[in-house]
């Protein structure tokens, strides 16, 4: 616990003297080890995460971040600025987490529905509108939708957590990257464009995708109704 | 400088933005220039009340406004000058009333369906979302009895609600 | 009116485009002018809100002690 409380006070006082990339890059350049756990504290949790969306299997996760954190020590030298170094960070990082993949994915594939974001899908079931027949053609057929009762309160209790986690590893490949990047990780629609290499419009084809998914796991499960 | 009219809600909280509204003669300023939907001020003229109803509606002024389409007025900075206490959950209730007995009954089947729904939908009315749901499906009713019905019945609305709540532009 | 009017079945398609600012203004003016009146659609737009805000709720910015450790040494044996 207090090597925890430690760490939250480095990571304070480093964020004061990193302020701007410059400063932060020059330490790295120097060697300064605070610098570069500053680094760590800042973006290892989530380049787990990152590396998770292409390999499985838990040490190969570990060996991508890693071979990440080389590349990185090797490359700041001739690091540019003409990116944020989080960006160019990342990128190394899917670099390598996408050539493991390959490499894994021979023996263990991903089970991938058809995901073509050319293809017309729809976010909620047809049924749950009006007809053309009707006095309200396109218009939901039931009069109210449940509101939900305090969603993220309800996160702490673990149950909703554990609903929305497998929902997301259980999406197709592509939705649950861009989901990820884009609502776990909180990146830009265009950092997520470049580093997944898809087209704007793709890419929120995707989110939506996934997100309407989500919305009806969590619409179906009753946890969060009144 | 132009006075319009703004929809909030509880608290003076814009509805969509979220934005809190400081008390009447405070201005609020807006980042960069204005958008619409996306940026600025956003304020009513008296022709668009039906389409926008929340629970409290407010007078207000704008400084270098631009009128839009749709009774849309977009402006860079604005501020409430007094509250329209004459809209409120009775003036609601008798706006759905009326909008409702002015839509013609009998005609093809899905005016009536309409003119039911709207009906229905008339319980437990008061000001704010529910009372523009009453406004917008007797307006789809007329939309059904006659070409172009839905644009001219909207006309009335508002006509209804200026004389009703005695603006003045 | 009606030519251009969206419907339910519509605005639950647009949801991402109008969370992402990535529609024409006259589209979100219309869909926005949708939200207003119905509830049902309003309800959604909010759950689909809530969905983001609990999918990002699992961000957990804590590395464990020996994730932690292992990186570190990275920097240490480059550096030896």
């Amino acid at each position: 616990m207090e090597a925890a409380l430690l760490v939250r006070y480095e990571w304070r006082v480093a964020a004061v003297r990193y302020a701007g990339d410059t400063e932060l890059v020059q330490a790295l350049r120097d060697g300064e080890e605070a610098a570069f756990a500053y680094l760590v504290d800042s973006f290892g949790a989530s380049m787990q995460r990152v590396a998770a969306l292409y390999v499985r299997d838990r040490a190969v996760v570990q060996e991508v971040v890693q071979d990440t954190w080389l590349a990185v020590l090797r490359g700041i030298d001739r690091f540019e600025s003409r990116s944020s170094l989080r960006t160019w960070l990342f990128s190394i990082l899917v670099n390598i987490a996408k050539t493991r993949g390959v490499r894994e994915s021979r023996s263990v594939p991903f089970a991938s529905i058809a995901d073509d974001p050319e293809s017309r899908q729809e976010s909620v079931p047809a049924d749950r509108f009006l007809g053309d027949d009707s006095a309200w053609p396109g218009h939901w057929a039931a009069t109210a939708l449940p509101e939900w009762d305090r969603p993220l309160e309800r996160l702490l209790s673990g149950e909703l957590r554990t609903l929305i986690s497998a929902a997301i590893t259980q999406l197709p490949e592509m939705q649950r990257r861009v989901v990820s990047l884009r609502d776990i990780e909180g990146w830009s629609a265009g950092e997520v464009c470049n580093v997944l290499e898809l087209s704007e419009t793709n890419q929120r084809v995707l989110l939506h995708r996934a997100r309407s998914r989500l919305r009806d796991v969590i619409d179906r499960s009753g946890i969060l109704e009144n | 400088m132009t006075v319009a009219y703004k929809f909030l809600r509880p608290g003076r909280v814009a509805a969509f933005t979220g934005a809190q509204w400081p008390e009447a003669g405070r201005w609020l300023d807006s980042d960069g220039q204005p958008q619409l939907c996306r940026s600025g001020i956003h304020a009513l003229k008296p022709s668009a009340l039906p389409m926008w109803m929340t629970e409290e509606l407010w007078r207000v002024e704008l400084e270098d406004a631009q009128e839009l389409e749709r009774g849309i007025v977009l402006a860079r900075r604005g501020r409430l000058i007094d509250r329209v206490t004459a809209w409120n959950d009775d003036l609601a209730r008798e706006y759905g009333e009326a909008c409702i007995a002015h839509v013609p009954e009998g005609g093809p089947p899905i005016a009536q369906q309409r003119r039911a729904d709207a009906l229905a939908e008339l319980a437990g009315v008061r000001a704010g979302g529910q009372a523009a749901a009453v406004g917008y499906i007797a307006a789809k009713a007329a939309d059904a009895l006659t070409a172009g019905g839905y644009d001219s019945e909207r006309q009335w609305q508002a006509a209804w609600l200026s004389d009703r709540l005695g603006l003045s532009c | 009116m009606s030519e251009s009017e969206i419907t339910c079945k519509d605005l639950v398609e647009l949801v991402t485009d109008y969370l992402d600012d990535r529609m024409p203004a006259e589209q979100r003016l219309r869909f926005e002018e949708h939200i207003a009146f119905c509830s049902p659609c309003a309800v959604y737009l909010e759950q689909m809100r809530q969905t983001i805000s609990v999918t990002g709720a699992l961000r957990e910015e804590d590395l464990d002690q020996e994730s932690r450790d292992a990186m570190l040494s990275v920097f240490k044996d480059f550096w030896r």
